[in-house]
């Protein structure tokens, strides 16, 4: 994949659709992700991670043939793409050991029927085959005795390294110290209210994401701190600074209008629905297939939440 | 105003929508274009946050993009749809608890119209 930082510097405001699409991916919505893909290379050809995941996905349907087209044209476009060379050069490998595997199987297929028709002929080359096996057995074993000397030579070289870097290491690590260069590691102070947040909404994520439509979900406490599942996948600092942007104009807007506190926002693009509910202690964000489920998640949504 | 009389007359029945207070097309510049609705509502101020807000999403996505966004905000009070065209932001500030899913039906409906009429 494309590193995050290089994506940022190339194209800025492509990461709403590549972000939901990579999510999909990886929530298994495999026709989603290629139809998000698809639409958002329609407005913006030259998204070459749009490409990545759409051959991802392609890949993962069980279409090698158009995953491998996809990765052409997008290295038609930037021949030095390394993920796309990556993933091509797996695809032309997995192709060329199906082949070399149907040839396998030919050639199999092709020996029994000789041998029926020749059965002398078998026991010969039976005999033949058996003492060709025996040499390679010697020949295997032989190698695997000079694999493992050299695997144990390896070993002693890799640990005399180990302990030279780590010498090294302490040496620097001294040197630091007693220049009071070196900086503690920083740890992030949690006080009790985030804690008890934490648990109770950590403990609510899995309810949330078992309404229909829900792709994600992960809360940001007033600290600043994010509360997310375990298996929570995507990256939400592509999506936040969108959603963070919209709640903090919305929230503008309620004071310059008089229209009191901001509760829900929703915002519907392309083939992605974000919600976002704010409350005094924290906001919570929801990303849905569609806001088909709007209504139920605004009434299940409190009730969950307590 | 020059409005098309078709257009003006769906946003009449927008307006006749229980709870609906007002109608605005507004530019992304936060001028108005078009307004009705309850006299008490300043739309030039609220052309003025909507396109703020409109704003803090469009610099998030890609220019090619520029229209097929609806947003939603609730707030205590009201509650506010807003439907991103090309260079207009159509929207309706209605009352707390507004039948929102007949609200962006009709929503819906005009916006072919007001396409064209601008």
């Amino acid at each position: 994949m494309i590193k995050k930082e290089d994506n940022l510097k190339t194209a800025p405001n492509s990461l709403i659709f590549v972000s939901l699409a990579s999510m999909y991916l990886d929530n298994g919505m495999v026709d989603e992700a290629i139809d998000l893909c698809k639409s958002g290379l329609k407005i913006e050809p030259e998204n070459e991670e749009a490409y990545l995941i759409l051959a991802q996905a392609e890949i993962e349907k069980g279409n090698i043939d158009d995953a491998q087209k996809r990765l052409v044209e997008l290295l038609e476009r930037n021949p030095e793409n390394a993920a796309a060379k990556g993933l091509l050069g797996q695809i032309e490998k997995h192709k060329k050991e199906e082949e070399e595997e149907k040839v396998e199987e030919g050639g199999e297929k092709r020996e029994e029927e000789n041998a029926e028709e020749a059965g002398e002929k078998r026991e010969e080359e039976n005999a033949e085959e058996a003492g060709e096996k025996r040499e390679e057995k010697k020949v295997e074993e032989g190698g695997e005795k000079r694999e493992e000397e050299k695997v144990e030579e390896g070993g002693e070289k890799r640990e005399e390294e180990k302990v030279e870097e780590g010498g090294e290491k302490r040496e620097e690590e001294r040197a630091e110290e007693r220049e009071g260069k070196r900086e503690e590691p920083v740890e992030e102070e949690i006080t009790e209210e985030d804690k008890r947040l934490e648990e109770l909404l950590t403990s609510n994520i899995d309810d949330i994401i078992r309404i229909e439509g829900i792709i994600n979900c992960f809360f940001r406490l007033k600290s600043g701190r994010i509360i997310k599942s375990a298996n929570f996948v995507g990256k939400i600092d592509e999506v936040l600074p969108m959603l963070d942007s919209l709640l903090d104009a919305a929230k503008s807007s309620s004071q310059e209008l008089n229209m009191g506190k901001v509760t829900l926002v929703l915002i519907e693009i392309e083939k992605g629905i974000f919600y976002i509910f704010a409350s005094s202690d924290y906001d919570c964000f929801l990303i849905s297939k569609n806001a088909e489920n709007f209504g139920l998640v605004k009434a299940i949504l409190p009730r969950i939440l307590g | 105003m020059i409005i098309d009389k078709g257009v003006e007359k769906i946003l009449d029945e927008i307006l006749k929508i229980s709870k609906v207070l007002a109608v605005t097309i507004s530019s992304y510049e936060g001028l108005v274009i078009f307004e009705k609705g309850v006299e008490a509502i300043d739309k030039r101020k609220l052309s003025v946050e909507i396109a703020k807000i409109a704003k803090s999403v469009k610099k998030h996505l890609p220019s090619q993009i520029k229209e097929g966004i609806s947003l939603y905000v609730y707030y205590e009070k009201y509650e506010l749809i807003m439907v991103f065209l090309e260079n207009s932001i159509f929207s309706s500030l209605c009352e707390k608890n507004v039948n929102m899913g007949f609200l962006k039906i009709k929503m819906k409906k005009v916006i072919p119209q007001i396409k064209i009429s601008f």
